[in-house]
């Protein structure tokens, strides 16, 4: 049965690639056959011209009997399609420059699907890698009413949170608690910025991930106020700092500029914890226990999220009752202000939804896909076009004897070769725009492979595959009989109305959809100048930041560290201070964008505080320089003074949000308020700064307040900010060498402007906007060369009618006229059509914008005001050359 | 002539032509003259309908082929059983029989 197989497979190999020996032989084989006949017959007594009649008649037809054999080498259905596609490949180079504009076009539509496939993939549909069975992993939220009556939630918690959940062990199989923070690697000159994640031990083993080499860190290395300085290394660091070699484990790395940890493992491939932003190295998560006295136990401290793994058996909505019940035992924040707890899968973002990513990039595949689809519109009009011009070939095959089925698969061949041309390519611009969206828009995403993978290349030929299913058969459907044989007479009618209609329907919906795709790039656009023109109540773009840290020497008493440190910090400041180019500088615990923590407060005298949106209020420890240095004004009171950072008395400035919910209709000036909790001081409100957003540009800004540095409840990360005179860019080297002097041995110094830290939240918009006018663009384009190429096959059908006119003495513009007027006509309804689309879309597209209305009427107007001048260009080329038809040498060619 | 041929199933054909083989190699033009000959008369197969059944036997890998000269030095290509070809005959001459008893049997019963 196999060696029936084999010799089957070898014969019919050797049918197809000698297809000319094999059908020569053939030939041979027949004639000989008749010779025989023949001259049996002749001994017979037959002569010798009717012998050989005889003998064929005999025989039965040569060319009957060779297309029998053919049939039997059963490679006929092969062989058929493989002339079919040689036949399609003559007949496409034939026309080089329709070729080419077909596989452009198919290679940017699929190509861009592809691309986009290969964004969701990995932001939706994939998830964080090495998570063991991630749909029974969620992580916690807390949501509660504000005083508009929305509900805001949020996903940050104190490790208080955390000991809960892991005594819920009715619902949750285990818990844990993470961070990721910015942190450096190494000290000196050869240091570098790196993500830190600080976690739990049960992190790990909650998320079922195992090492790549060594172990992740147990219990014990854990422990609240005896934590070990272990740390776990992520693959890439691992790979592109010590070679990925096994000697890792067991060696010492230096953290945050001094802190020495030793390596007990490697994370696998890929793996960035919960989330998808890459993390460099894990460290255990209770070494933050020693910072505040009360770390573990406060409700005040919100810098965590918490995850969970469900018990099997346990709904999310069993376990969320579950926990919020306890929760509501136990937390001081129950009273007159129910705080619900949900477990929500990983994916989500901090307010638990899906992250704006993902939800722009949605957006985007629909667009690409539209994309996809006016492309083929516009490719199957112009084969229809080029079909008509080929009438007469597929009559004459017909009348060879053509099926008609025969003839739909010679046009599916082509629109397969040609997808397949445009597919080929399309992998190259799919792994071309993939690598722009990571790098530009996307970079703090682990991607953990190229952008061209397995299954993106699935995809793509899936996506080829169908397109040239659609871009073959479409034009093929719509041939049939009758046209042909009208084209036998050489009558340059146009094509029947159905299909005239159709092209019309193709044109408007290209239009349609290419003013949609750019009304979208226009309001991205505009969002992502509204973002920059927000008063964030810092000037972002004036000042440059960088974070200092004093590591400990080992052995040093703490006091004498913290004098250490305050002599280093302030040396720093006045340095920078005095460098020209500087105007002004100064230290801040708690910067906008780059880390500011919360932190409840209560005012004596009152039950409750009203609840605000966004959670507890930040908290930061600034010095007197900081507002002049940052740009945020003093509305009333002063700032802090000298005598505020040494002196004993505890004050604080609010912002003017703050106060007009705390202390509406009095002046809250002397009035004080206790940071966190007795015992702690009452401060006495000094000032009233502006409102200034702390996190997000998405916040309602104003939930701050400032204390003088040396009044801050806890420790932290201090920054050094400062204001350069002219271009902050330009003052990044000068401040890195006044630092350098000041201590040498400093760590990576990793100085950014204000504005830079903003960035990661403006990629979305500019990620939605980058892609809507590429595709937009895109759009136009194809839409405009449709219509140039339609309305050239349009003028040339009619040149018979136009020559007739023409030679009666008509003027060229009346007689193009009908033309022009069709297809400035069906633009403008195209483009109204558009216009209508866009609208209703609008309320879907909102959520996605940053303060612009979806209905625009500056992005609407100038949309539709450029497609139409579009269409009139591509409409007019076509008539000028209409006016150039020499009426009698056209007669004369019918 | 009587056309018995236009009425033979495919897999007949391809029996009748290994069986023709099965004594000495042949060309096209001989299976058939074979066949007649042993049938005496009564078996005429339309000569053209040979060939596609040999191409479809050696794609089948049960007869092989083989460019020679004939009597009358004229080039033909001539087909030889295979071992495996012998062996297929074997077994389609048995299922043959059995199928000729089995139908002879059920016309026997009226």
């Amino acid at each position: 049965m196999l060696r029936d197989l084999f010799s089957d497979i070898r014969f019919r190999l050797r049918a197809i690639f000698r297809r000319g020996a094999v059908e020569r032989e053939l030939g041979d084989e027949l004639r000989g056959h008749i010779d025989i006949e023949t001259g049996r017959l002749i001994r017979e007594g037959v002569p010798a011209a009717e012998a050989q009649r005889r003998a064929k008649l005999a025989l039965g037809g040569i060319e009957q009997v060779k297309e029998a054999t053919r049939d039997a080498r059963g490679t006929a259905a092969f062989e058929a399609l493989v002339q079919d596609v040689v036949h399609a490949i003559r007949g496409l180079r034939r026309e080089p420059a329709f070729t080419a504009f077909i596989i452009v076009t198919l290679a940017l539509g699929i190509g861009a699907n592809a691309a986009m496939f290969g964004v969701i993939d990995r932001l939706l549909l994939r998830g964080a890698e090495h998570v063991r069975d991630s749909r029974q992993v969620m992580r916690l939220y807390a949501t509660h009413r504000v005083r508009s009556g929305l509900m805001e939630t949020s996903s940050d918690f104190g490790y208080i949170t955390y000991s809960v959940a892991r005594a819920e062990t009715d619902a949750f199989a285990d818990a844990a608690a993470y961070q990721v923070v910015d942190a450096t690697i190494g000290s000196g000159a050869s240091s570098q910025a790196i993500r830190e994640g600080q976690a739990t031990a049960s992190f790990f083993p909650l998320l079922g991930v195992q090492p790549e080499i060594g172990r992740f860190f147990s219990a014990d290395e854990d422990r609240l106020l005896g934590a070990q300085h272990v740390a776990v290394l992520g693959y890439g660091v691992w790979q592109r700092l010590f070679g990925g070699s096994e000697g890792v484990v067991g060696t010492s790395i230096q953290l945050n500029g001094g802190e020495s940890f030793v390596v007990v493992g490697v994370a696998p491939k890929g793996f960035t914890g919960a989330e998808l932003a890459t993390v460099d190295v894990w460290t255990p998560l209770s070494l933050l226990s020693t910072q505040m006295a009360d770390w573990a136990t406060s409700w005040s401290w919100t810098n965590l999220s918490v995850i969970t793994r469900l018990k099997p058996g346990v709904t999310p909505a069993q376990a969320s009752s579950a926990l919020a019940a306890t929760y509501a035992r136990v937390s001081p924040h129950g009273s007159g202000d129910p705080v619900q707890l949900t477990a929500r899968p990983i994916s989500y973002n901090e307010h638990g939804s899906e992250p704006v990513e993902a939800r722009v990039a949605i957006w985007l595949v629909a667009v690409v896909a539209v994309v996809l689809l006016v492309a083929c519109a516009n490719i199957i009009s112009l084969q229809l076009a080029r079909l008509m011009r080929r009438r007469r070939e597929m009559a004459v095959r017909v009348a060879l004897g053509a099926r008609r089925g025969r003839l739909t698969r010679l046009l599916l061949t082509e629109g397969m070769v040609l997808a397949a041309g445009g597919g080929v390519a399309a992998l190259g611009v799919a792994y071309v725009l993939g690598e722009f969206l990571r790098r530009s828009l996307l970079a703090q995403i682990e991607w953990n492979g190229p952008p061209v993978n397995a299954r993106v290349l699935l995809v793509t030929l899936g996506v080829a595959l169908a397109t040239g299913a659609a871009v073959g058969l479409m034009p093929a459907l719509s041939v049939d009989a009758a046209d042909l044989a009208s084209a036998l007479k050489s009558d340059a009618r146009t094509g029947s109305s159905t299909r005239s209609h159709a092209r019309t329907a193709l044109m408007l919906a290209q239009t349609g959809f290419s003013v949609v795709l750019l009304i979208g790039a226009g309001l991205f656009i505009r969002s992502v100048r509204n973002v920059y023109a927000l008063d964030l109540g810092v000037q972002a773009d004036r000042v440059i930041a960088v974070a200092l840290t004093v590591p400990p020497t080992p052995g040093e008493p703490s006091d004498v560290r913290a004098q250490r440190r305050s002599r280093f910090l302030t040396a720093a400041v006045t340095r920078v201070r005095q460098l020209p180019g500087i105007d002004d500088a100064t230290l801040a615990n708690g910067l906008p964008f780059r880390g500011v923590s919360g932190i409840g407060i209560q005012i004596p005298g009152r039950d409750s505080l009203p609840a605000l949106r966004g959670g507890v209020p930040r908290i930061q420890g600034v010095e007197s320089h900081y507002f002049a240095t940052v740009g945020t004004r003093i509305l009333r009171g002063r700032p802090f003074t000298s005598i505020d950072a040494t002196g004993s008395e505890h004050v604080a400035i609010v912002s003017d949000r703050l106060a007009r919910a705390y202390w509406p209709n009095e002046d809250p000036l002397g009035k004080c308020f206790v940071i966190g909790g007795p015992p702690n001081p009452c401060a006495r409100i000094v000032g009233v700064a502006e409102n200034t957003y702390t996190r997000t540009i998405n916040e309602e800004p104003g939930l701050e307040f400032f204390v003088p540095i040396t009044q801050m409840p806890f420790g932290g990360m201090m920054t050094l900010v400062a204001r350069p005179r002219g271009e902050p860019v330009t003052m990044i080297g000068p401040v890195r060498h006044a630092l350098l002097d000041v201590d040498s041995t400093l760590a990576h110094l990793n100085i950014t402007t204000l504005e830079d830290a903003l960035d990661p939240q403006v990629r979305p918009w500019k990620l939605g906007a980058a892609v809507f006018a590429l595709m937009g663009g895109l759009a136009v384009l194809v839409a405009t060369a449709g219509l140039y190429s339609l309305l050239s096959y349009m003028v040339t059908q009619r040149s018979r009618e136009i020559s007739v006119r023409m030679a009666l003495g008509a003027d060229w513009m009346r007689v193009v006229g009908m033309t022009v007027r069709w297809s400035v006509m069906v633009c403008a309804a195209g483009t109204a059509i558009g216009v209508v689309l866009a609208l209703l879309a609008g309320p879907y597209l909102a959520p996605l914008l940053f303060r612009t209305s979806p209905r625009d009427p500056v992005v609407f107007v100038s949309v539709a005001a450029v497609l139409l001048i579009v269409s009139v260009i591509a409409t007019i080329a076509p008539a000028y050359r209409a006016q150039r038809i020499d009426p009698m040498a056209t007669l004369r060619a019918e | 002539m009587t056309d018995a041929s236009l009425d033979l199933p495919q897999g007949t054909l391809d029996l009748l032509i290994l069986k023709a083989l099965s004594l000495a190699p042949l060309h096209g033009w001989g299976v058939s003259a074979r066949i007649r000959q042993i049938s005496r008369d009564k078996l005429d197969i339309q000569q053209g309908s040979m060939y596609p059944s040999l191409h479809r036997l050696e794609r089948r890998g049960w007869i092989r082929a083989k460019w020679g000269v004939t009597e009358n030095n004229r080039r033909a290509k001539y087909y030889e059983l295979t071992k495996r070809g012998r062996e297929q005959l074997e077994t389609e001459s048995d299922a043959w029989a059995q199928l000729v008893a089995a139908v002879g049997l059920v016309l026997k019963t009226s």
